[in-house]
């Protein structure tokens, strides 16, 4: 049996594969991208509270395996609280804890090294605060954040595969079934290499290509 | 005008300035001098307000800030007082074309247009206008730096050495450029390491030193010093090892370089002579000066001369050709000094004449055109030599 006629076959299954791969995706990317943003602002504003606490969080969950994390809170925490959460939630949880602070990181690094001297130059010129924010901090900051963001949302989908350890069903999960079933390893993983490639190589692409044309040197030596 | 008075601001507990007063008149050039920590920058970002001081007061036009002072948040005075930096910081984000038109707003008139195609030719900037800052080389992003703020027709423009990397070329570009913005009544203050900078073109220097004004006066007083052994020594080390110095002795070489000058000099060009003393000159050059005024008349080579003292051949110089000889004698007050000739092709050379006959070349427009400055001044406190 081809890789065509496994995808043709199974093709239901895979897609209902990809569509709860897609939605989890959905989730860590929006609460990543909004939360992340947002604490890594606040962060910035307010480093000595919510700054140090992202850190302290950041540099605990570094020494974390992501599927560890996955476990502890599938298992022992649903256990200890007497809860039982569907699992593709608490893969969404999880994977958004550590998207979130991904980006918040970023964010933040980007706030902290950006030149005040940009801004300075800005109000020498007679800029008011809201142009300097809007013409100047904006744009430099969105130009050296987005190549990271979206290397770092590629990853987040790679990482969405460790959902299949604790029953979701998606697309790994998925071919991981239908590889028990007919026992075609080399033409499944294959097609599953494929589907990945063609999703995120382009995706480094693009990053790739906006730091190079978007990304200045924010160093004047 | 821009007044500061008694300006004092510590860093960490140590003072560095301590009550500095100052005055920015409009239509001038004030350039401060001084080493490296001598508190120039640190006295330029409080005059730009912003750095605040612990105490004093500044003065822009009617507005008055008093320290200390909290913030100045509703009361900045940009853009009227602007800066332009030693580190240019034009926005990596934008184009330098892009740079200069972002404070001018959106609604650009075409009288501001004009303004900005003006500077650009002037400045030559065209071929790396649409350029990213990044694709420019530092000497680009100066001029642009300085156009962005000749934008805004700034009242006060604060420089800080900003002409640390550019050549000689752009530098004088610049420099003609601020004489100009200074005739349109801008009072200009600018930070300068480069001394050759600070002397062509200021109206008055400042030398400081260790958070304090040392000296305050014109630019030529400042190559004349020798009271203040801190402001000899900068001046001295600043022109140490300069290509541009060289030394004849001798009559055989004080008569060929003269010669030789003469010939190299345009035909109608003025040679300012200052210091003279009677006939002292015309001895060392012996049987080559017949030779040298003979040259000089055809060449119709003016002498513009300052002189302390007076003999025969100055005052047969004149009876003969009075349009190629304008001489004045000096005010008895003023003290005697070294034989300067200044001339129109930015060489100047100081002369001794006994012993030895020496002559010092500075190839050096700076330096000359500092020195015809110096010309200018004693030339008001002098009177026109009349042949009796």
């Amino acid at each position: 049996m081809s890789v065509i006629e496994i995808i043709i076959k199974y093709h239901e299954g895979l897609l209902g594969g990809l569509l709860v791969t897609l939605k989890l995706c959905a989730i860590i990317w929006t609460f990543g991208i909004v939360a992340g943003i947002s604490l890594g602002y606040l962060g910035f504003r307010h480093k000595l509270w919510i700054g140090n606490i992202l850190s302290s969080f950041s540099f605990l969950l570094s020494g974390v395996p992501v599927l560890v994390l996955l476990f502890w809170l599938h298992y022992p925490l649903q256990e200890i609280l007497q809860i039982n959460i569907n699992p593709f939630f608490t893969a969404a949880v999880a994977l958004a804890i550590i998207n979130i602070l991904a980006v918040s990181d970023i964010v933040r690094d980007a706030l902290v090294e950006f030149p005040n001297e940009y801004i300075i130059a800005g109000q020498v010129c007679g800029l008011k605060k809201r142009q300097i924010y809007l013409q100047i901090q904006f744009p430099i900051i969105l130009r050296k954040i987005i190549p990271s963001l979206l290397t770092t949302q590629v990853s987040m989908l790679q990482l969405t595969l460790f959902a299949s350890m604790i029953s979701v069903e998606e697309i790994f999960k998925v071919a991981q079934r239908i590889n028990a079933s007919i026992y075609r390893p080399i033409e499944i993983y294959s097609a599953l290499a494929i589907f990945f490639l063609l999703i995120c190589l382009p995706l480094n692409g693009l990053a790739i290509w906006l730091k190079h044309n978007y990304t200045r040197n924010l160093s004047e030596k | 005008m821009l007044q500061i008075e008694k300006i004092c601001k510590k860093f960490a507990g140590s003072p560095v300035l301590k009550n500095i007063s100052l005055d920015i008149k409009p239509g001038t050039i004030t350039c401060v001098i001084g080493p490296s920590g001598a508190g120039k920058t640190t006295l330029l970002r409080i005059i730009g307000m912003l750095e605040l001081p612990e105490s004093g007061r500044i003065t822009i036009d009617d507005e008055k800030y008093d320290f200390p002072l909290k913030s100045i948040a509703g009361r900045e005075p940009w853009p009227k007082t602007t800066i332009v930096f030693q580190q240019l910081f034009i926005w990596p984000h934008l184009t330098i074309r892009e740079n200069i038109l972002l404070p001018i707003g959106k609604n650009i008139s075409s009288e501001k247009y004009k303004q900005f195609e003006k500077l650009v030719a002037t400045f030559k900037m065209n071929s790396f206008l649409d350029r990213y800052p990044n694709q420019a080389s530092l000497g680009q992003k100066q001029r642009a730096a300085i156009v962005r703020a000749l934008m805004l027709n700034p009242k006060y423009l604060l420089l800080d050495e900003i002409t640390a990397s550019l050549d000689v070329q752009q530098a004088t570009k610049i420099l003609s450029h601020l004489s100009l913005i200074k005739e349109q009544g801008v009072g200009i203050l600018m930070v300068a390491h480069d001394i050759d900078f600070a002397l062509s073109i200021a109206d008055k220097v400042i030398f400081m030193d260790k958070g304090v004004i040392i000296k305050e006066g014109k630019p030529y007083e400042f190559l004349m010093e020798s009271e203040n052994s801190r402001i000899s020594k900068f001046i001295k080390d600043a022109f140490l090892g300069s290509p541009d110095i060289r030394i004849y002795t001798g009559v055989e070489e004080f008569q060929a370089y003269h010669l030789n000058l003469i010939k190299q000099l345009p035909a109608g060009s003025t040679a300012h002579i200052i210091g003279a003393v009677g006939d002292t000159w015309y001895t060392p050059m012996g049987e080559k000066y017949q030779e040298y005024v003979k040259l000089r008349i055809k060449k119709k080579i003016v002498w513009k001369m300052l002189m302390y003292e007076h003999g025969v051949e100055e005052a047969q110089l004149v009876k003969n050709n009075p349009e190629l000889n304008i001489f004045h004698v000096l005010s008895r007050d003023i003290k005697n000094m070294a034989n300067i000739n200044i001339m129109s092709n930015g060489i100047m050379i100081l002369q001794i004449f006994n012993p030895i006959p020496t002559i010092i070349e500075i190839k050096n427009p700076i330096i000359a055109k500092s020195y015809l400055n110096y010309y200018d001044d004693l030339l008001k406190s002098s009177k026109p030599f009349e042949v009796k």
